[in-house]
């Protein structure tokens, strides 16, 4: 018997190295039956026929690639990669296809996650327990079955963490292409990433860069080279826009969340008094994006450019095109001046919306969302996530207690672990860079979102949550060896006081 | 500029072979090397990195013969205090040290690549390491500093209220008549008059505002009749005093808003009767 398990066991050997991979696999796969069998969970692209992030299908089958390239407000690749499937497989065979995608999405979040916290010095073990835990959270099954960009975005994150540890491993060109180009692809599938964030993030690497991989070579001109065709990329995308419509990237956008962000801040007397006295337009007081038809103010005379995506106000079904010129014109007409207005005269009202930005809606589980609820899935895992919501001290505003503490302490972790003084050390280049990444990425989108959206900061944070997870991962690790350590040291102190007879 | 040319002169300097064998053996250190971290290979290294470090210092080297190259490369280096300068004292240096030998390697490789990195640091005639751990308290509270900071000038800005000024016409036995609108006195109040004709409360905005709305909190525990009538009025530079609000019935909160913000410098809360005037909280926004 135990012959053969040594027999079994040398055959084994070579597949051992991969056993925390294999046995997420599993995991992974089980939990997906069960909440797919079991609770009736199924992938929902109904986002697709009305979310302003996605292009109405009827672009994809009669304009397909201008309507690509004229997009102005959303990032291109999202509305590329469903149209290319919606043409190349039709309707039906291109949802079978996402779904697929967004479950590859969710199983290689959990892969790297492991491969990233094993490269930071974590017990593989631990890091297993800790990757299949976070995907098997109702919570990220909403999201994996939501054709939104949040897992896809979360999932690329953890891809680009382990490519820069690859990189810091192998010092080569390739790898340090690799990391940027993860970097544009996040930044091209999400619009609020962009061209600042990855020379921040480049900026990082020059200060403490890897040993190159061959003498002779010149790490931070390899960082500089492998950062410009990725940079450009991202940048050709916005400037794409600036010519083509003639207006920055996004600019649709930002104006109408200042305004309903500062708007919901202000008492309804002095709202009316604005109003009345001329001092902001009455678009104010309609939601962003409303139907032009149905609000008259809203209708702006727009000169017919002859790309369906910005001069088609209704689609064949009926659903009003978010992307249309008119709904950049009522945002450059109305809510630009209206937005810097507010923000000149109001400037506490708007910190006073950031302050709850962060401190109430921020510290919430991401599925406290605005449109969420209406969700079929949601209504099949809505109980057990608001249980385990509860098991973590949801409160009756919607913030989590221990959301609240653990945010803050990753964050203060993360600037420990770069100004202590073990951090100038060899053998922490890595993890500092790869921890100075991780920081930099949370606080951008935080910021990013907080700044200028007006709600959802939740569903925001998801998309980085998977670095907050692993900060505090690090920080469990950091302290149960400190007691083990202690521990040690406070036996063989026993044994020295009391020698073996 | 200078951190600046302390980064370029950084990258210009030419590291030692000490310093060359310390990196080594940080990289073989570190989880992320290829194939893993390896404590044997880092102890080796560290061992050569000291033996290194002594080449390069001012001490003469040891004469006696038997002993090993780390052993030789010690005394060096106790010689030339470049140990007791990393560690202290040479007893802690020399209690540092035995996990250069230690069979297994010591659980905190990092601490004795620490102290190496502090003796090569010496040898080089400086002590960068030592001076950041020196730093790193201040560190921490220069951050803690900035945070606290940041979050009270962010209060201020969301509160400005809270700084303005109060006089009131007299005070109670155990209560003060001036103060600011953030500091409460007995029973969570801002101020409490004495019994008197006509009680009122000065604010000082200190320069003109705009004012919309004014919040005024009455005692929560009891006596919410007192100060009735109430009347509030707001005055410019020039304390020309004009009514905004009366209030003849008791409240736990009375908010009152303008539709028409007024310009003021002053606001004034007085009752007409003969009575105590006392308020827990009062916001002027």
């Amino acid at each position: 018997m135990k012959a053969r398990i040594k027999s079994l066991l040398v055959r084994v050997r070579p597949w051992l190295p991969g056993w925390p991979y294999f046995v997420f696999a599993i995991v992974f796969a089980t939990s997906r039956m069960i909440y797919r069998g079991e609770l009736g969970v199924r992938f929902d692209p109904s986002p697709l026929f009305y979310f302003i992030q996605w292009v109405d299908p009827w672009f994809f089958e009669n304009d397909f690639v201008r309507s690509i390239l004229y997009l102005h407000h959303q990032a291109p690749l999202p509305n590329f990669v469903v149209g290319a499937a919606w043409l190349a497989l039709g309707p039906v065979d291109s949802i079978t296809f996402l779904d697929g995608m967004f479950l590859a999405f969710g199983a290689t979040l959990g892969f790297a996650m492991i491969a990233a916290l094993e490269r930071l010095g974590v017990n593989r073990l631990f890091a297993l327990v800790v990757a299949c835990a976070f995907v098997a959270t109702p919570e990220f099954v909403i999201y994996e079955c939501w054709l939104f960009y949040h897992v896809p975005i979360a999932a690329l994150m953890c891809c680009s963490l382990v490519a820069l540890l690859y990189f810091y491993r192998r010092g080569t060109f390739r790898a340090a292409l690799l990391f940027f180009s993860l970097l544009a692809l996040i930044a091209l599938v999400r619009n609020i990433y962009g061209v600042l964030w990855m020379v921040v993030a480049a900026a990082v690497l020059l200060i403490a860069p890897p040993i190159a991989s061959q003498p002779g070579v010149r790490i931070r001109r390899t960082i500089l080279k492998a950062l410009i065709v990725p940079v450009l990329l991202v940048y050709a995308n916005n400037l794409k826009t600036s010519l083509l419509i003639g207006r920055g990237f996004g600019d649709a956008l930002i104006w109408t969340n200042m305004v309903t962000k500062i708007w919901g801040e202000l008492p309804v007397a002095e709202r009316e008094r604005l109003v009345e006295e001329g001092l902001v337009s009455d678009a104010v007081n309609h939601e962003p994006y409303s139907d032009p038809d149905s609000v008259p103010l809203l209708a702006v005379e727009v000169a017919e450019t002859g790309v369906p995506l910005l001069d088609v106000k209704k689609t064949a079904t009926g659903r009003s095109n978010t992307h249309s010129l008119e709904h950049l014109m009522v945002a450059d007409r109305y809510y630009k001046p209206d937005g810097k207005y507010l923000l000149k005269n109001y400037p506490i009202a708007y910190a006073n919306a950031v302050r709850w930005a962060i401190t109430d809606w921020y510290m919430s589980s991401p599925t406290r969302d605005i449109v969420l609820p209406r969700f079929a899935n949601y209504k099949r895992l809505g109980r057990l996530d608001t249980k385990l919501n509860k098991l973590a001290g949801l409160r009756p505003t919607g913030q989590i207690l221990a959301v609240m503490i653990l945010v803050p302490l990753a964050l203060a972790y993360g600037v420990y672990r770069l100004v202590r003084t073990r951090a100038r050390l060899a053998s922490e280049r890595s993890s500092v860079v790869a921890i100075a990444f991780l920081l930099l990425t949370i606080l951008y989108a935080g910021l990013g979102t907080t700044l200028v959206s007006y709600g959802d900061f939740s569903r925001y944070r998801f998309d980085v949550d998977p670095f907050y997870v692993i900060l505090l991962v690090l920080l469990a690790t950091q302290v149960a060896r400190f007691f083990v350590r202690l521990t040690k040291r406070a036996f063989a102190r026993l044994r020295r006081v009391a020698p073996a007879r | 500029m200078v951190g600046v040319a302390a980064f370029v002169m950084a990258l210009a300097q030419v590291p030692t072979r000490a310093r060359r064998v310390l990196e080594l053996a940080g990289e073989s250190l570190d989880p992320n090397a290829r194939g893993g971290p390896d404590p044997v290979l880092a102890q080796e290294l560290l061992c050569d990195a000291l033996v290194f470090a002594a080449a390069d210092s001012t001490a003469p080297a040891t004469d006696d013969v038997g002993e090993s190259r780390v052993e030789a490369a010690i005394a060096r280096l106790t010689a030339s205090g470049a140990l007791s300068r990393a560690a202290g004292s040479t007893e802690r240096a020399k209690e540092i040290l035995t996990g250069l030998t230690a069979t297994p390697p010591p659980a905190d490789m990092p601490a004795l690549e620490l102290f190496v990195r502090q003796v090569v640091d010496a040898t080089e005639g400086h002590d960068k390491t030592r001076r950041a751990a020196r730093r790193r308290p201040w560190m921490y509270a220069g951050l803690i500093v900035l945070v606290v900071g940041a979050l009270g000038a962010f209060e201020a800005a969301r509160f400005p209220w809270r700084s303005y000024a109060f006089k009131a016409s007299s005070a109670e036995a155990g209560f003060v008549a001036q103060g600011r609108l953030s500091q409460l006195q007995s029973y969570n109040l801002l101020f409490h008059t004495t019994t008197e004709d006509g009680p009122w409360v000065e604010i000082d905005l200190f320069e003109t505002r705009t004012v919309s709305r004014i919040i005024l909190r009455q005692r929560a525990d009891c006596c919410k009749d007192r100060g009735l009538p109430m009347i509030v009025e707001v005055a410019g530079e020039d304390k020309a005093w004009v009514e905004v609000g009366e209030r003849t019935v008791a409240f736990d909160k009375w908010d009152l808003r303008f539709t028409k913000p007024h310009e003021a410098r002053w606001v004034r809360i007085r009752s007409t009767a003969t009575t105590i005037l006392h308020l827990s909280d009062i916001q002027i926004r």
